[in-house]
């Protein structure tokens, strides 16, 4: 095996865009797929950067589910930060959804399966940048996300009595992975076509 | 009832509560029967014009198409998305038809990974559709095109047939016309031909008189010459 040295260095100007000014915050509907239902064989992506991904095939009888979250902040409290490590640093990605329903479907359906499964989220950030590839990102796609925190408050006012659960993707090796291909109404197809009944 | 006239008669039903609003029910058939029929996902499940954009589409398709949408053989699997090189047409889950699927996989035999669902012969299939025999031939615009050239020559070949027809007829009609009068003329032309017999006859035995005449027996011109 030939020894490897990862070149690590700056490859662009760090800027800020006057003419497209980054946005804060996510829109409504992100989509939630199982980390096994994916067809990982055969996850293509960006031959030029490698974080971009192509196509995300799903086996087959398998689909992507959606969730909405309303508000004016959905998912607060998603987010990205860097661990430290012993040989690499890392970084540890949190989805933060609520379920603002509650029932024995619910908890059959959902609630268990998320305590114990793990999953890839897709969302969608409301700063697309200039080439729209930063619309969709990914989050779990490397060690894919797990609970990390799920709470039913019956009092609570954020999520009158529904569920808060905050997913977390420990020690990921890229900062951000996106979701694109050809163009910004491709890639909705796409997710559409990923949350299509199996 | 076939399957188009029951589910275009669904959506005449459900036409009446388009201005008022669809029921949750409603609901769900336009988002089954909008993917069956024009192969597309209801944007956004929350807003109710996407809900009426999807009915009319729905509508006008199938109206537009006359009968239910032949399903493909086959389908990609979810979050792949197809763009033939050179076309601005994208393809995903069910919308891929069986001509580009074949065609993509004569070219690349890898593409099959692609989908969840395909036919056990669709090596012999991507074969006949590369040597043009394609199994859905029927299906393909190309071969719809021949099939109306080849429907073309037949109805103009049957259309020669039946002006040859149309002049045979019309000859056997005015033989018949003309047998029809043959047949008529013995009522007008009796006594014509009657008395024309009969001064036939008249001249025959006036003919076999004088040729009794002239018959001379040898008795009779020994007694002329005595005298």
């Amino acid at each position: 095996m030939a020894t490897e040295a990862c070149d690590y260095k700056l490859a662009q100007d760090i800027a800020a865009s006057c003419e497209n000014p980054i946005v804060q915050g996510l829109k409504n509907t992100g989509y939630l797929i199982n980390y096994d239902d994916i067809d990982w064989d055969n996850v293509e992506k960006d031959a030029k950067n490698d974080l971009i991904v192509t196509s995300l095939p799903l086996l087959t009888g398998t689909r992507a589910y959606k969730v909405y979250v309303p508000g004016k902040t959905p998912f607060t409290g998603t987010q990205s930060e860097m661990t430290e490590g012993t040989y690499m640093n890392k970084f540890t990605k949190t989805a933060s959804i609520v379920v603002l329903d509650s029932g024995p479907d619910v908890a059959k359906n959902v609630i268990n399966n998320l305590a114990n499964g793990k999953f890839v989220f897709i969302f969608e950030n409301k700063y697309q940048g200039a080439d729209k590839k930063n619309t969709f990102e990914i989050y779990g796609l490397e060690q894919g996300l797990s609970a990390s925190e799920m709470t039913n408050e019956k009092y609570s006012e954020d999520t009158d009595g529904g569920w808060a659960v905050s997913l977390q993707e420990a020690n990921a090796p890229s900062s951000g992975m996106f979701l694109f291909t050809e163009s910004i109404t491709a890639t909705r197809t796409l997710l559409e076509s990923l949350a299509t009944a199996a | 009832m076939d399957e188009y006239e029951k589910i275009l008669n669904i959506i005449e039903e459900m036409r009446s509560r388009f201005d008022s609003g669809f029921s949750s029910s409603d609901k769900s058939t336009i988002i089954r029967l909008y993917y069956q029929i024009c192969g597309k996902q209801v944007r956004n499940t929350g807003c109710n014009d996407c809900y009426r954009d999807a009915y009319i589409e729905t509508r006008a398709t199938l109206k537009r198409l006359g009968q239910m949408p032949k399903a493909s053989n086959y389908v990609l699997k979810n979050g792949v998305l197809f763009h033939p090189q050179g076309t601005s047409e994208f393809y995903v889950n069910g919308t891929i038809t069986d001509e580009v699927a074949e065609t993509e996989l004569a070219k690349n035999p890898e593409f099959i990974s692609k989908f969840s669902k395909y036919p056990t012969d669709y090596q012999e299939r991507v074969k006949a559709r590369a040597a043009g025999n394609a199994f859905d031939e029927e299906d393909s615009v190309a071969a719809l095109k021949k099939k109306v050239a080849l429907l073309k020559g037949q109805l103009a070949e049957k259309e020669a047939q039946i002006t040859a027809k149309d002049a045979t007829i019309a000859t056997m009609d005015a033989e018949i016309a003309a047998l029809k009068s043959a047949s008529s003329m013995p009522t007008e032309t009796q006594p014509v031909t009657e008395a024309k017999n009969a001064k036939e006859e008249e001249a025959q035995e006036a003919s076999s008189e004088t040729d009794a005449a002239k018959v001379v027996t040898p008795k009779a011109r020994k007694t002329a010459t005595k005298k």
